[in-house]
């Protein structure tokens, strides 16, 4: 790959990553959505955040894990975590010494 | 957590940097891994911290790398990474509202600085901030991931190989989503949205370009739209109501 290669994919990723950031919020300010429409935007968090959670606990290189996956039970144990004391320190940090703990005693 | 009121847009602002850094703990790990794929891409130090402090979008910046490193032409190279963001289209549509009070640069800045962390406590806690701080709240938490990004890919590409594997630090990913996730489940139609979301974007797992979580979002989402609607009926026959009730 050329450095002009490089540099044209750079600028291009570099719009396109603004482009789909700026453009929807700047025209809903001129178009109102449907009501249902603005109803899923609601969702948005709760199903994106949960599309980034559960493959980390759930699968292992692409493949199904089941049960016996450190990730699975560092992750509930810290689900527990942030939902009891809502403290984002304090989640990441017991859930790493969940998995370090689970894999040191070889699950 | 019990937090004092805030005073002025500074506040609200400092407010959002404070609540979004713990979160960083989980992205220099990623950016390690990117600097990384980035040399083996072929750029420089230079390029790839360039690159992350102008596209500031992780997950379409390593996917884009790979297809580098695999010699994929640009047009491809920049479709994937239009499909791996796709995600920002939903996010930039949900918070247009909560953003509508800044003008002039502030906006594309704004828009410039979004990322998962700062959309989901945005959306958790603009009642709370009112739409006066609200806007100030979401750019203050767009700056330490920022700064946390760029450095940690920085680092990642001067370090090179030397980065360990076996410290499982990648798991603080998926750990500060959990820590946005929890709160966004209010109700049983949000809890819906993340079951059905987080099972979907799982069982396709394998699609290329992160499509399974699109694919899951839209999933997710059509479920706590149906449950929130059996309930007490879609939202048009509200609107209908209201209509013939007149103003």
């Amino acid at each position: 790959m050329t450095p002009l290669d490089i540099w044209l994919n750079i600028l291009g990723l570099a719009l396109i990553a603004f482009a789909v950031r700026y453009y929807p919020m700047t025209l809903l300010e001129r178009f109102r959505l449907p009501s249902l429409v603005q109803q899923g935007l609601r969702y948005v968090p709760a199903a994106t955040l949960a599309g980034l959670v559960f493959p980390a606990l759930l699968t292992k290189n692409g493949q199904w894990a089941g049960l016996a996956h450190p990730e699975l039970w560092a992750g509930l144990v810290a689900a527990l975590v942030a939902w009891r004391f809502k403290n984002a320190l304090l989640t990441i940090g017991v859930g790493l010494l969940a998995l370090w703990l689970l894999r040191s005693v070889g699950l | 957590m019990v937090s004092p009121p805030l005073n002025s847009p500074k506040d609200a602002f400092w407010r959002g940097f404070l609540e979004v850094m713990p979160m960083t703990i989980g992205v220099i790990p990623f950016g390690l891994v990117t600097g990384l794929a980035g040399l083996k891409a072929g750029l420089n130090v230079l390029e790839i911290t360039l690159m992350s402090a102008l596209v500031f979008a992780g997950a379409s910046q390593l996917v884009a790398l790979q297809l580098m490193h695999s010699g994929a032409a640009i047009p491809l190279v920049l479709l994937a990474g239009l499909v791996v963001n796709l995600r920002y289209v939903m996010y930039s549509s949900a918070i247009a509202r909560h953003l509508a009070p800044f003008r002039g640069w502030l906006k594309p800045l704004a828009a410039f600085l979004m990322v998962d962390q700062n959309f989901a406590l945005t959306m958790e806690r603009h009642q709370r901030l009112g739409p006066r701080f609200t806007p100030w709240y979401f750019l203050g938490g767009g700056v330490p991931q920022y700064i946390a990004w760029v450095g940690s890919t920085y680092i990642g590409a001067l370090l090179g190989a030397r980065v360990p594997e076996g410290w499982g630090l990648e798991f603080a990913i998926p750990l500060s989503f959990m820590v946005l996730l929890i709160p966004a489940l209010r109700d049983r139609p949000s809890l819906a949205a993340a079951l059905v979301g987080g099972l979907v974007a799982t069982a396709l797992v394998s699609l290329p370009y992160r499509l399974g979580l699109f694919i899951g979002a839209l999933a997710g989402i059509a479920a706590g739209v149906w449950l929130e609607n059996r309930k007490r009926g879609p939202a048009w026959e509200d609107a209908l109501k209201e209509m013939k009730k007149g103003p």
